[in-house]
């Protein structure tokens, strides 16, 4: 694409970023590509991603299908030509169901991680910038959340109103924010007293349009970092959820397919069930940990030379 | 300078209520204040260049924040062009900002990282909703120019971590330019400069007073520079001002012996003026700068006063005319 | 013998666009005893000269020409383990805000003994003691070895790490803008410590500083830096007075003073030249009011009158230009341009 015979008419100001912005990108995109580890990370992201939008494409069963063969019911048979990742107890086919799990938690990391973002975000900025008694009542909830113990408290949650997949997302951020808020409320407090904020507030510039438009794209690198720790977490807390037997009923998730296996007694015997939601689990969180510290060092104005 | 009377300030207070270390018995005890500015009282004169001079601590840069409702007083009136200032309503006081401007110190910070020269210089005509597009531009431009970026079109896309210290500053200037102040607050604008540069600014000031009629409160603990640069000097101590006048008269024949210790301090680029270290007349001003929570009494420099007397400690004197426009809060000033 | 010697040292940074030499050819000496005011404006390679002779350059420098010989020592030639010998005992360093340079979770007392036990056979209370001895040198009542950094204010931890500094009476002590940042009245008490501290140890003292003044207030010697070359230096007072380079000139007549009778400042116009590609011959020729085709060759050190050397074409000329340079229209950019339009090959760029 070359800039001087775009179609389209660009002010000065816009090619300027344009080209800026390529530039970056290009640098990235090299720096990137000479990582292995974080190629590596994108590479498995990429790789569930796609998984679980193609999902119906991919998966050749109905996850809740079960098999009968002969009178037989197929349970607990190795892999095989017609079940590459064999079955499970009741008879249903592990892949179809490992490609479907990937949807949820998938959904569950991206959904928290999205609403644990603005919830968090919205509430640090507004501690953070008006401090005083705004600040010290956000902050009382805040501490208060903090006392909580996550995961009893979700499980409590998921008892009380029930198992579907909206209510454990709903519980988890309502735990997970507080970090979230924390995190940028002390960011806030420090960009807010640079002068450059003082400055806007000297020629007028109202609260508001302080906020958005000078405060927030400045805290963009920090909510990146932690909006992908936040989804990892998720992953990992649905996980866990769905293994102690809360999980959604609805879907069968990874943490789905484990505790089925606990509980069928299998989990010793059927490795080709256990391996596959345990191993992808673990590697969707890694990875998307590792994502969280590479933007961490592409935003970090020491090391990274990028300015996203 | 014309006479007329662009500030007056009446018995101007920033005080911050302290409680204390902290701890049961403070919720008995009675609240202390710490007197950031204490009842300061002053004019200042259209197209003149007000120096206001003192160590770290003495209220300077907090008088400052006040006059450009940066902060809010918790006493005292300020009069801009005779209307009160405290009476404002809303859009009065957003449109007071469009004629008081800030230049702020460090060149790295008071600029927005993200936002281009552009950005930055359009942000206050965007606040203030004024003329479209084209206008702007042309207003962006000329702030420019006037800020010695020229041609302004080499900058309007740059940011600033691809500027220099300087170039930045003349950002922030352009900024506080741009709306077509009457007024604007410089708060050490060249401490954090190379010294080839900072001349540079200073005289982008003296343009500026001439070219914009602009009416200027540099606020500096850099006595050198204000002595080139003000018409008159304010010297503040404590949150006080104890000596105001002519630059000339202030800097050369102090008459505050607060003054008189400070100017001792300064150091000269001229190694013949051998200083430091000479004997000293006068008070001794080294060492901490005094708690600005405990206040002596009477007269606030008198613990530290070569010339105290007994009236000094009971009785604390106020701002008074000494001789022609001087003034000076003093019982016994050393002035010649 | 002078105690330090720098024989054309260069240092050179690699970086992305390419070798960035920060430091050229300096050559420069240190006599017991004096201190040596080292002067010059942000890129003019001051900080390199000095870390390079501390050995604290960062990965991507290295001394690439020359020799730093200390007493008998050549300091480049040091190992790291020979370097923790040197530090404090024989040449202390004092950065750029020192005050934030003490560990905050150790008391004064403890990083002061740490210190000079880690450099001497002091026992932990001979060492004690002499931290005392030197808190109470500095003005600070030694029971204050108890307390931590943040119980004492900024002017006073600054003069903790002067005391650390001279703790082992080191025959060098190097100082990186000691005052800068600091309150006027807070300065002069640091000048005037360092000056009683120098006399009372007869180390001699390195001073690194933009501010004019405070090399005009202590420094036995100056030297300015521009571009990364050692432009002029001799007694402080020939500097200052007779200075020979019209680049100190310009520096002197922009410093705005308490005098009576300043009127007029001078902007030298311009920029420091990019240090990736410098200009061919004289650096500062780009800027000079009185450049002439003849400054595309390297101008050599000229000595100028006992222990005075500059680098410029015309010494001889000095007191014609340094009465011109007092004027502002000398310095105007027109004025400066004007002189160099003799030769249309001319390089440099300007901001």
């Amino acid at each position: 694409m070359n800039l001087e015979t775009l179609p389209i008419e660009l002010s000065q100001t816009r090619r300027a970023a344009l080209r800026r912005y390529r530039q970056s990108a290009t640098e990235l995109f090299v720096a990137f590509r000479g990582q292995r580890s974080a190629m590596l990370a994108a590479g498995i992201l990429a790789f569930f991603v796609l998984l679980g939008i193609l999902a119906p494409v991919i998966a050749p069963y109905d996850p809740t299908r079960t098999f009968v063969v002969d009178g037989q019911a197929q349970r607990l048979q190795p892999p095989s030509m017609a079940h590459p990742f064999g079955t499970t107890s009741l008879s249903r086919d592990v892949f179809s169901q490992w490609v479907y799990g990937s949807r949820v938690s998938l959904l569950v990391g991206l959904v928290s991680g999205l609403a644990v973002m603005t919830l968090g975000t919205t509430v640090g900025v507004v501690a953070g910038y008006y401090k005083g008694n705004v600040d010290l009542a956000l902050m009382r909830i805040v501490d208060t959340l903090y006392g909580v113990p996550a995961t009893p408290f979700i499980l409590l949650l998921v008892l009380f109103f029930g198992t579907s997949l909206v209510n454990i997302v709903l519980a988890m951020v309502l735990i997970l924010w507080r970090t979230m808020a924390r995190v940028i409320r002390s960011e806030t407090l420090s960009l807010a007293e640079q002068p450059f904020v003082k400055a806007a507030r000297a020629t007028g510039a109202s609260d508001r349009r302080i906020m958005a438009v000078h405060i927030l794209p400045n805290l963009l690198p920090l909510i990146m970092i932690e909006t992908t720790i936040i989804i990892a977490f998720s992953i990992t807390l649905e996980a866990g959820i769905s293994f102690l037997g809360l999980g959604a009923t609805e879907v069968t998730s990874w943490g789905t397919m484990l505790e089925l296996t606990f509980s069928s007694g299998a989990i010793r015997s059927a490795w080709w069930w256990v391996l596959p939601p345990g191993i992808s689990i673990t590697l969707l969180v890694l990875s998307f940990f590792y994502l969280s510290r590479i933007v961490e060092e592409i935003t970090n104005p020491e090391t990274g030379r990028f300015d996203l | 300078m014309s006479g007329d009377v662009l500030f007056r300030v009446e018995e101007l207070e920033k005080h911050y209520p302290t409680r204390g270390d902290g701890g049961l018995l403070n919720l008995f005890a009675e609240t202390n204040y710490l007197r950031a500015v204490d009842g300061v009282s002053f004019d200042i004169e259209r197209g003149e260049i007000i120096g206001v001079a003192g160590q770290s601590g003495c209220g300077k840069s907090t008088l400052g924040e006040l006059l450009v409702l940066l902060r809010e007083a918790t006493g005292g009136r300020i009069y801009f062009r005779g209307d009160d200032v405290g009476e404002y309503s809303a859009a009065e006081r957003k449109a007071f900002r469009r004629n008081c401007q800030v230049v702020f110190q460090d060149p790295y910070e008071s600029l927005n990282p993200r936002f281009t020269v552009s950005q930055t210089v359009k942000e206050p005509l965007v606040v203030h909703d004024l003329g479209d597009p084209a206008e702007r531009d042309e207003r962006v431009r000329r702030a420019l120019s006037d800020a010695g970026l020229a041609p302004p079109v080499n900058y309007l896309d740059k940011l600033p971590a691809e500027l220099s210290g300087g170039e930045r500053q003349r950002v922030s200037i352009a900024r506080a330019l741009v709306l077509d102040p009457q007024f604007i607050v410089a708060d050490e604008p060249v401490s954090m400069l190379d010294v080839s540069i900072r001349t540079e600014i200073l005289h982008l000031f003296e343009e500026l007073r001439e070219k914009r009629d602009l009416t200027m409160m540099y606020i500096s603990h850099d006595l050198s520079t204000i002595n080139y640069l003000a018409d008159r000097t304010m010297i503040m101590y404590l949150g006080d001002v104890v000596e105001l006048g002519p630059t000339r008269s202030v800097i050369q024949d102090p008459a505050h012996p607060y003054t008189e210790a400070l100017l001792q301090s300064v150091p000269m680029p001229d190694p013949d003026a051998g200083r430091v270290g000479t004997e000293r007349s006068g008070s001794d001003i080294r060492g901490d700068v005094p708690d600005p929570v405990d206040l002596p009494s009477g007269c606030r420099f008198r613990p530290r006063c070569a010339y105290a007397t007994d009236r000094c400690a009971s009785e604390e004197p106020g701002l008074d005319p000494l001789d022609g426009d001087r003034r000076v809060a003093c019982f016994h000033p050393v002035s010649e | 013998m002078s105690l330090l010697e720098l024989d054309g040292v260069s240092v050179e940074y690699a970086t992305d666009a390419g070798p960035l030499r920060a430091v050229e050819s300096v050559d420069l000496a240190v006599e017991e005893g004096e201190i040596l005011g080292i002067v010059g404006e942000s890129g003019c390679g001051k900080t390199t000269l000095t870390k390079a002779l501390l050995d604290l350059l960062p990965d991507n420098g290295r001394v690439v020409e020359g020799d730093v010989r200390f007493r008998d020592r050549h300091l480049t030639e040091l190992s790291t383990a020979e370097w923790r010998s040197v530090r404090w005992a024989e040449i202390s360093y004092i950065i750029q805000n020192a005050m934030n340079a003490l560990d905050p979770v150790y008391t004064i007392g403890s990083q002061f003994v740490e210190i000079v036990r880690a450099h001497t056979d002091h026992s932990k209370s001979a060492a004690r003691d002499l931290a005392g001895e030197m808190l109470e040198k500095v003005g600070i009542d030694r029971n204050r070895l108890r307390d931590y950094p943040h119980e004492l204010s900024g002017g006073q931890r600054q003069r903790v790490v002067i005391a650390l500094a001279l703790a082992l009476e080191p025959p060098l002590v190097v100082a990186d803008e000691p005052t800068t940042g600091l309150d006027v009245v807070t300065q002069e008490e640091i000048l005037t410590l360092i000056q009683e501290m120098q006399s009372s140890t007869n180390s001699a003292m390195i001073i690194i500083t933009h501010d004019i003044s405070v090399v005009a207030e202590i420094a036995d010697r100056a030297a300015v830096m521009y571009g990364g070359r050692l432009v002029e230096v001799g007694d402080t007072r020939d500097v200052f007075k007779a200075g020979a380079h019209p680049y100190t000139m310009g520096l002197t007549n922009s410093f705005p003073s308490l005098a009576e009778d300043v009127d007029s400042l001078v902007s030298i116009p311009g920029s420091p030249p990019d240090l990736v590609s410098p200009p061919d011959g004289c650096r500062f020729a780009e800027r000079c009011p009185f450049a002439t085709p003849e400054c595309a060759r390297d101008p050599p050190m000229e000595a100028v009158g006992e222990r005075h050397r500059a680098r410029c074409h015309y010494t001889d000329r000095a007191a014609e230009f340094r009465e011109r340079s007092e004027r502002t229209e000398t310095w105007s950019e027109e004025a400066v341009a004007g002189t160099r339009d003799d030769d249309p090959g001319f390089g440099g760029s300007r901001r």
